[in-house]
């Protein structure tokens, strides 16, 4: 049952780095190119899911 | 070799390791090795955010040169802004979503003329082909349903392109056919001709059966179709210079018969009522070639302030005798105070809107119809096209009234109105003259003279009671600003202030863009 927490507390973790870079790389792409993500795709849905992820991660 | 790659980035091994922990040498191995789970899965990861960033970056270049875009209503799940947006003026619009009347009741409702819409391209395109589905409630005073997309903002010129014409569509089946194609209809109210080829060879010499002769260009009708023009008046022999002191407002065009040498000097006022910058471009067109050009730049010093600053400018050439069109573009923040012309001969094209606060003014018009408009409550009042009367009680509205034919007068007590019409204008009767051909517009009766008809149109498809119909721009030239271009649905005759339920409901916007290749312009740069 440890072994299954601390699984998922890494599979928790690496999501969280994964949101992180995605979202890191496309507010700068959105930096350069102005809508290019926007148009598609709306941001704050991505921010939402990094925080509670992150908080999933914490806790 | 993928050992040092795997020391090299330790982050993609397991971190569960702190630092002076002893490591069994079967455990080296494994962390190690390409099987170690944590390694596959950050690298099915990072696999994944490369092809993510990399999908973007496929849609803001567009290799291939074709895309497509759509907007519909209901719009599903998107949650992005989309390509198609920014529909205005809010007041003339009633969106319905999928809500309670279910999906076939959603749908973008147009109710009165000229809405605006942005499309967002990530980079420029040579043509966008607009394909449109709509149902439409419109009543017999809007036989009309046109796109256009924004040229030139100084002039808020649009490009326009016929989705609907419910004139065209019945006379189609009451006037004999001469030509029904793809790219040209021919329509003509008395069976004169069997070929299309004997029409052009009339037409060219300027003698049609029941046409005046001299007066072709009367009785022929043009929609969304350019005939060369070819005007020559040997009468014209002696022109005189012209003075053309009324202050007039904002961009114009005008027709000007040269003979010869020819000079054409503009005194402006900017008015500085607004802080963009007010450039002044002159143009002179001899059919499609631009003969002449001049620009004047704006320092824009004192933008908003209210402080008039005076400007000139002056353009001239040496011309083969015949007509040329000017464009004089600017924002309604300029004012064109005085023209002076070598040519007395001076038309102003589809509008004028004279300023100055004098009054008492007269003008002189070949077109069918009159609508007037002011924005300023100053300029309410009447005022008399030929034996009519229009009353301007509103500011920002317009108001017209159809007239007799021929050539009428205009008196304007008071001005600042913008007068529109589809003919031309001019400040005494023997100034004016139309070189040009009649233009269909949605006053177009059949009874109006006109015995001919070409036509660059085709009907929308219906399919269970929507209907679709498609247009094609060159966006070569057009403007665009900030990745944004400008078009609009027009349909003239559309009011929502006069109580009717009449309406054009927009179900879907598609946009197909084609443009150069990511090959193309590897080949450009080579080139170079």
């Amino acid at each position: 049952m440890i072994k299954t927490k601390g699984k998922n507390k890494i599979i928790f973790r690496e999501i969280f780095y994964f949101f992180s870079i995605l979202l890191a790389a496309l507010v700068i792409l959105e930096i350069f190119w102005p809508n290019i993500v926007l148009v598609y795709f709306n941001l704050n849905y991505l921010l939402l899911a990094w925080l509670i992820v992150g908080l999933i991660f914490i806790i | 070799m993928f050992k040092p790659f795997l020391t090299k980035w330790p982050f993609l091994l397991s971190s569960e390791r702190k630092k002076g922990d002893l490591i069994h040498s079967s455990e080296r191995a494994q962390t190690t090795r390409s099987d170690n789970p944590l390694f596959k899965w950050r690298l099915f990861l990072g696999l994944i955010l490369v092809m993510i960033i990399g999908l973007f970056l496929y849609f803001k270049i567009v290799p291939f040169g074709r895309i497509t875009y759509s907007r519909a209503w209901p719009r599903g799940l998107a949650s992005g802004k989309g390509f198609i947006y920014d529909f205005k003026p809010a007041e003339r619009l009633i969106v319905a979503e999928n809500g309670l009347s279910g999906k076939d009741k959603a749908g973008l409702k147009v109710t009165a003329d000229q809405v605006y819409f942005s499309l967002f391209t990530p980079r420029r395109f040579d043509t966008a082909t607009v394909t449109v589905k709509y149902r439409e409630r419109l009543g017999e005073n809007s036989p009309l349903i046109e796109l256009g997309v924004l040229q030139d903002k100084l002039s808020d010129s649009h490009e326009m392109r016929p989705i609907q014409n419910d004139i065209l569509d019945e006379l189609r089946f009451s006037w004999p056919r001469l030509e029904d194609t793809e790219n040209r209809l021919i329509l003509q109210a008395v069976r004169n001709y069997s070929s299309p080829e004997e029409f052009e060879r009339d037409l060219n010499s300027g003698q049609l059966p029941d046409c005046l002769p001299g007066e072709v260009r009367a009785c022929v009708a043009l929609y969304n179709y350019t005939q060369a023009l070819d005007y020559r008046r040997p009468d014209y022999q002696l022109l005189f210079p012209a003075v053309i002191d009324q202050p007039l407002r904002g961009a114009h065009q005008f027709y000007v018969y040269f003979n010869g040498p020819w000079r054409l000097g503009f005194d402006f006022v900017d008015l500085n009522q607004d802080k963009a910058a007010d450039p002044i471009t002159v143009q002179v067109w001899s059919g499609e070639e631009l003969v002449a050009t001049q620009f004047l730049f704006d320092e824009n010093l004192s933008p908003d302030s209210g402080q008039t600053e005076n400007k000139e400018l002056s353009v001239q050439g040496d011309a083969v005798s015949g007509v040329y069109r000017v464009e004089v573009k600017v924002s309604p923040d300029i004012v064109i105070a005085k023209i002076n012309s070598s040519s007395d001969k001076i038309s102003f094209i589809d509008k004028v809107w004279p300023v100055s606060g004098r009054g008492g003014l007269v003008l002189f018009t070949d077109s069918a119809y009159l609508e007037a408009k002011t924005f300023s409550p100053a300029s309410l009042g009447s005022l008399h096209f030929g034996e009519q009367e229009i009353i301007l009680d509103k500011t920002h509205e317009s108001f017209g009234v159809v007239g007799a034919a021929g050539v009428k007068e205009i008196k304007l007590p008071i001005d600042d109105v913008i007068l529109s019409g589809r003919g031309v204008f001019s400040f005494s009767r023997a100034a004016l003259f139309n070189p040009d051909f009649r233009k269909m517009d949605h006053r177009f009766t059949p009874g109006d003279g006109v015995k001919y008809i070409i036509a660059s149109y085709e009907r929308p498809l219906v399919t269970e009671g929507i209907k679709t119909a498609q247009a094609t721009f060159d966006l070569r030239e057009t403007y665009r600003e900030n990745d944004k271009y400008t078009f609009m649905f027009s349909v003239p005759g559309l009011k929502a202030s006069d109580g009717a339920d009449d309406y054009l409901e927009i179900k879907e916007i598609r946009v197909t863009l084609v443009g150069k290749t990511v090959f193309d312009k590897l080949g450009e740069w080579f080139k170079k």
